[in-house]
């Protein structure tokens, strides 16, 4: 009877984690961020640091998560173009060609970026749309929202 | 009348210093700068280079330092302690830059760079590591190995790209010292004329195309005179016309150069035209890399400053990286100097960093 209960236990934390885990990719911006939508080229080079500095003129802070999860894949694949475990090389070649000074600093959860997104007005990230709220807002990329039929970061794939 | 324009000049600076200075002395004291190092290095195996006995070599040993000193100010450099043919050692301070960028259209740099004459040299620098193959392009060899550019400029540059929708366009601008009186001589603290180098790379990358990009640039430079070698009394003026289209993706790598070194002696009127290029691919599949590049140099004869070097090379190899910090390479020459026999040459390499 105790392993029974021990396995609906296990079970039940990994629905609620898949469920957890279940939305599409959101990039989040300071509420008060005076954009609303990127189109995919530009949230390429952003995360890219190719373009490091917002329209304004301010100087981008891209915040990368480091979860493991698909969303990293979604974003190191999709929007960076690069493959699994090509991320730290590319951040030390662009650094020692003078590029950037440092790779982007890399949380571990999607609370961790938000908190740290949510109080810079500068600064962008990624987290899964289910953690969506008041704190932060999550930009249109190519026009569309998170959710949206044909939305580019998907889990399902997109376009 | 200038003098006095330089005194109303200072007077209107002086009181902003001082303000500066008041303010400065309420602002949060800033926290120092924070060092990053990193190294890298290589261990290769040579059979049978320029017709040497096979070798066990030493490559570089590269130190590489970079710092933010605020948001738009930063500062990097590279110190490498080469061993020479002759096995001593020489200690260089390749780069040492200070660099401010205040927006992705425009950021100036001052100090010992390299030359952006084309794609190479401002991607790869003096970790083998990063680069696909074990040697450099034969057109892109350091000062210090028998290269025909000047890879290396002291001086200021600005640099920066400029978007719009269909496509990038990148550009730098340099004001250097010119070439020293002989082609390993670098100009780090004396200038050797009054006139200065200026180097101009354009470059345009097309959205619709990611990871493809052409451009091309131009270097003018006064050679100075060498009234110690014969047939050097004069300067030579020097022009070099450089093209290179890139395509890049994370498994494709395809690379294609060419530069032009044009001198005129200033004292006969004599033009020498020199040829560089090359022509690299390479597709990587999983931790396996096999790669191929053409070599080609050719050095105008009689040219008064170059090293005369005639060459063509065909370099096939393989990259095997076991871990994402190490290169293992294998590959084979076959080269070409006008007049003699071929020469088939190989050459081992474990590049890392760490």
């Amino acid at each position: 009877m105790r392993a029974r209960t021990t396995a609906a236990v296990v079970l039940g934390l990994a629905a609620l984690g898949a469920a957890a885990e279940a939305g599409d990719v959101a990039i989040i911006v300071h509420r008060n961020h005076p954009q609303d939508a990127l189109t995919m080229a530009e949230l390429s080079r952003i995360f890219r640091m190719e373009q490091q500095h917002w329209k304004s003129g301010d100087r981008i802070d891209v915040v990368l998560q480091a979860s493991g999860s698909e969303k990293d894949a979604i974003i190191q694949n999709r929007v960076m173009g690069l493959r699994a475990g090509e991320l730290q090389s590319f951040w030390l070649g662009k650094t020692f060609r003078g590029e950037i000074t440092a790779a982007p600093r890399s949380l571990a959860s999607d609370a961790s970026v938000k908190q740290v997104v949510g109080g810079n007005l500068h600064a962008v990230g990624y987290v899964d749309s289910l953690f969506l709220d008041d704190s932060v807002k999550a930009m249109k990329i190519d026009g569309k929202s998170p959710g949206e039929p044909g939305y580019v970061l998907s889990r399902t794939g997109g376009r | 009348m200038p003098i006095r324009t330089w005194l109303l000049i200072v007077a209107a600076l002086v009181p902003a210093a001082a303000g500066a200075q008041e303010h400065d002395a309420t602002a949060p004291e800033a926290t120092p700068p924070r060092l990053t190092l990193r190294g890298f290095t290589n261990v290769d195996y040579a059979i049978h280079e320029e017709g040497q006995p096979n070798t066990f070599a030493l490559g570089q040993f590269d130190l590489f330092v970079n710092s933010a000193l605020s948001e738009n100010w930063s500062f990097l450099a590279e110190v490498n302690f080469e061993f020479g043919d002759d096995n001593n050692l020489a200690v260089d301070v390749e780069r040492a830059q200070i660099r401010y960028s205040p927006s992705d259209a425009f950021s100036i740099a001052a100090g010992r760079m390299h030359t952006p004459l084309g794609y190479w040299n401002q991607t790869f620098h003096h970790g083998a590591w990063f680069q696909t193959t074990a040697l450099r392009p034969e057109m892109y060899l350091f000062e210090d190995e028998g290269g025909i550019l000047p890879v290396h400029e002291v001086g200021v540059q600005a640099a920066g790209t400029l978007r719009a929708s269909a496509l990038d366009f990148k550009y730098s601008v340099s004001v250097v010292n010119g070439r020293g009186r002989i082609p390993d001589e670098v100009t780090n603290v004396q200038d050797r004329n009054g006139s200065k180098a200026v180097n101009v790379l354009l470059a345009l990358a097309p959205a619709a195309l990611k990871g493809f990009e052409i451009g091309g640039d131009v270097w003018v430079d006064h050679i100075p005179a060498d009234p110690e070698v014969a047939g050097r009394e004069a300067e030579i003026r020097e022009r070099i016309l450089g093209g290179y289209v890139a395509f890049l993706r994370s498994d494709v790598e395809v690379l294609a150069e060419l530069s032009h070194v044009h001198h005129r002696d200033e004292a006969t009127g004599a033009t020498y035209g020199t040829w560089g290029m090359y022509a690299q691919g390479s597709y990587k599949v999983g931790r396996w890399r096999p790669y191929y590049r053409f070599d080609k140099v050719d050095v105008a004869d009689g040219d008064p400053f170059l090293t005369p070097k005639d060459l063509s090379r065909h370099t096939a190899g393989l990259r095997f990286d076991p871990m994402p910090w190490v290169g293992l390479k294998g590959e084979y020459h076959l080269t070409r100097h006008p007049g003699e026999d071929d020469v088939h040459s190989a050459r081992f390499q474990a590049a890392f960093t760490f």
